[in-house]
């Protein structure tokens, strides 16, 4: 089953902690793909283990749009990350082995 | 201003510090804030190209200083999300005399959080980013 099939549904994932600009997020295994816990800031010393994660699944984009800035001469840089991504809201968490 | 610079070991050759220094001569009036950019070396290239780093862009010289005038605050292709996709882009951090800490923010807009961090925890490994650079602004002292 793929992320796609699970939006908006109560989710158990497992993975590897990896830390992101915008958040802890999970390597999910055999998917490819990075779900991001957006109430997590970082994974601290845990980042790099494997955890199982569990909570809402949505898609959506986090914070805002970073413009396009390459060649954009005196415009000022929009901060942000590009596209939407899969989020795990109200997410708890356990490291496993 | 110039003497003194000259007579710095630690200023006389580093590239652009007079030019750097604010127009009033009097340094009363100045305050000198300390900040960080943590950001992605390829900035050019296709989407497949940038989705890694490139060791000969934004290195320090010989004297530690890095070039940013190629930085267009384009961030890391995002692999695993697919083409298009891109990571967040930089990380301002500023520096904190009073504490001793690093103010730096969660990159959210609506509902931004500010935090308060050690420089080992705002400078930790991120996936988004592979260099970090810190600079000196000077502001005006107004009280």
């Amino acid at each position: 089953m793929s992320l796609e099939q699970l939006i908006d549904r109560t989710v158990t994932l497992r993975g590897i902690a990896v830390d992101d600009a915008a958040c802890a997020i999970v390597e999910v295994d055999d998917l490819g793909r990075n779900v991001y816990l957006v109430e997590l800031a970082s994974w601290g010393d845990n980042g790099g283990k494997r955890v199982e994660v569990t909570g809402t699944l949505r898609y959506r984009q986090i914070g805002r749009d970073a413009a396009p800035v390459a060649g954009a001469g005196d415009q000022l840089a929009v901060h942000g990350m590009v596209g939407k991504r899969y989020v795990l809201e109200g997410a708890t968490w356990t490291l496993v082995a | 201003m110039r003497s003194q610079i000259a007579d710095s070991p630690q200023l006389f050759d580093l590239k652009n510090v007079l030019a750097s220094m604010p127009v009033d001569p009097d340094p009363t009036k100045w305050h000198a804030c300390v900040f960080s950019k943590r950001f992605f070396s390829r900035q050019t290239g296709s989407w497949e190209q940038r989705k890694t780093g490139d060791p000969t862009k934004f290195t320090a010289d010989k004297h530690g200083q890095v070039d940013m005038s190629g930085d267009q605050n384009v961030g890391r292709a995002d692999a695993d999300e697919g083409a298009e996709s891109y990571m967040i882009n930089f990380d301002y951090g500023w520096y904190d005399d009073k504490s001793g800490s690093w103010l730096h923010a969660n990159h959210a807009e609506p509902n931004m959080k500010v935090y308060q961090s050690t420089l080992e925890y705002y400078s930790r490994p991120l996936r988004n980013f592979d260099r970090q650079v810190f600079s000196v602004a000077f502001a005006r002292v107004t009280t």
